[in-house]
């Protein structure tokens, strides 16, 4: 496992994608910072700058990881580097993780520049309204969605392997999941116990529920066996696949 | 040591839904010698190369490497085998370099400076800065090469490797192999379309069609059995064959075609034979001393025109 894991970090070093999505995800806080310094008229209040931030990373960044995710199964399966892979050999399972894990990784990166650059760019505008408490509630929102969202987007994984060559149905995937997930945040309270049990959806929900609520365990179960199914399937779809 | 069966199969088959594309084959692979799968495209050489290597599931069968059955013992048994299936593949955004070390990392467990002496065994630079996707057809196929040797295998299996190459390249990579066969002891297991590729460079061969293996034979085997032949044509086989069996006393020939015939008596010569037709009123347009080659023999196995 540690010997995949390590070539999944040497490939990552060259990897234009990986290279695009991250640039893209960080300059989200970097722009609207410019924007808020340079061509704002009227001073918009720190609330309001975070929130702008928040919604437009949730909406990048799970976009720029299903793009990564689909580019780096799609080019093994393309190159026809799989073959090399297994007959080196490389357990198929190990395989399938190490992808996951090499995937983690860029995205744990990703996040965390961002919420650093989004901080520095909040104490940067608003210096007088960040609070400590402001900024541990910014890192705890950003860290939960963000973790959150990875895992319920694990099954693109499992889509990628079925399609192998193909980039399109992954990519599809995707950006149908990220609709869901924006639009989580317009659940109505009717909904609620309905939208908790999908996946996509719970993520922005359980941002907005309060801790003992039994909505947000509904949210975080339905997501966890969101990612737990896509790993299981992402695995047996490999192991059973001809190359 | 020379009829150790390193690599065997048995009833080996492949079903794609209704569609056997490989059925019931039994290989039987001597150690330290050069075994070529030969067969016409889709034959279904790659499948059995694919099965062996578990790239493929089994549909049937079963397969034995190094004295054990392959299954259950994949770990044990991959890391001693080297392979090229199809084209070589490699990121193509990195160095020839820097695809071996990510492969050799993979591998766990090779020897310093494998990367670098792989390298140098087929030809390519070490370190240098040109991607895989600028290489030509031939360096990508040394690079194939230079991966599968990498972790010094035992056994080494090569789907066309010369695929692409020039005629040049042909040649040094035959060399190459026969070396390494020959002087290191590996046993290489090679797939080729290329009759004469296979007739230079194998030691046994298996000929693969439609998915069924035909014939297993040693090249000495078919130098043996294809001894010299004088054939004959002429414009009444009918009238020849009874003259060749009545006045000469052969039995041991062949009508293979309305007007020719191989005779494989080595008792007689041309002449006795010119004469004795041509006394008896026979027209006879040819007569010619012949050898049958791989060519001949793939041939009159596959049932098929003649190959390439």
């Amino acid at each position: 496992m540690n010997n995949a894991f390590q070539t999944e970090i040497l490939k990552l070093k060259k990897n234009k994608m990986a290279f695009i999505g991250f640039v893209f995800t960080i300059c989200i806080p970097v722009l609207l910072v410019l924007k808020a310094v340079f061509l704002d008229k009227i001073k918009i209040d720190y609330h309001e700058w975070i929130q702008t931030v928040f919604m437009l990373v949730n909406l990048v960044l799970p976009i720029m990881s299903g793009f990564f995710i689909t580019q780096s199964m799609q080019k093994e399966y393309g190159e026809k580097t799989i073959i090399n892979i297994i007959t080196a050999p490389v357990n198929r399972k190990v395989f399938v993780f190490s992808k996951i894990t090499v995937w983690f990784f860029w995205y744990v990166v990703v996040m965390i520049v961002t919420e650093c650059l989004t901080i520095l760019g909040s104490l940067i505008l608003f210096h007088s309204q960040v609070t400590s408490s402001a900024i541990c509630f910014t890192i705890q929102l950003f860290t939960q969605i963000g973790l959150l969202s990875y895992i319920a987007f694990l099954p693109i994984i499992w889509i990628a392997i079925r399609q192998r060559t193909l980039f399109y149905p992954t990519m599809l995937s995707v950006l149908f999941f990220v609709l869901l997930q924006c639009a989580g945040s317009q659940v109505s309270e009717e909904l609620l116990p309905v939208a908790c049990f999908v996946p996509w959806l719970a993520i922005q929900i359980s941002a907005m529920l309060p801790a003992n609520s039994q909505y947000l365990y509904i949210c975080i179960a339905s997501i966890l066996c969101s990612g737990l199914l896509g790993i299981i399937l992402a695995i047996f779809e490999f192991r059973t696949q001809d190359l | 040591m020379e009829n150790q069966i390193i690599l065997a199969t048995k009833q080996l088959t492949k079903k794609y839904g209704d569609v056997r594309a490989v059925e019931q084959i039994n290989l039987n692979v001597k150690k330290g010698r050069i075994y070529g799968l030969l067969g016409r495209n889709g034959a279904g050489k790659t499948t059995i190369m694919k099965m062996v290597l578990g790239l493929i599931s089994i549909s049937e069968g079963e397969i034995e490497i190094f004295g054990e059955r392959l299954k259950g013992n994949e770990k044990s048994i991959y890391t001693r085998i080297g392979s090229i299936i199809e084209t070589p593949s490699f990121y193509s955004y990195l160095t020839g370099t820097e695809n071996l070390e990510i492969f050799s990392r993979l591998r766990g467990t090779i020897k310093k400076n494998a990367v670098k002496s792989a390298l140098e065994v087929v030809g390519l630079p070490y370190k240098d800065k040109k991607p895989f996707v600028s290489y030509s057809l031939g360096m990508k196929q040394r690079l194939g090469i230079a991966n599968a040797i990498l972790n010094d295998p035992e056994i080494l299996i090569l789907d066309e490797p010369t695929n692409g190459l020039d005629p040049v390249g042909i040649v040094e990579i035959r060399k190459f192999l026969q070396t390494l066969c020959h002087e290191q002891g590996k046993t290489i297991i090679i797939s080729s379309h290329i009759l004469s590729e296979i007739a230079l460079l194998a030691d046994d061969i298996g000929i693969i069609h439609d998915g069924h293996l035909l014939k297993e034979f040693s090249m000495n085997e078919l130098e043996e059995k294809n001894k010299r032949f004088i054939e004959i044509k002429v414009n009444s086989v009918t009238k020849a064959t009874q003259l060749l069996e009545n006045m000469m006393k052969c039995k041991n020939y062949t009508v293979t075609d309305k007007n020719c015939i191989e005779i494989y008596d080595e008792n007689l010569n041309t002449e006795e034979i010119a004469d004795c037709l041509v006394s008896h009123g026979i027209g006879l347009s040819s007569l010619v001393f012949k050898h049958e080659t791989l060519e001949d023999y793939f041939t009159s196995l596959t049932g098929g025109a003649k190959f390439e």
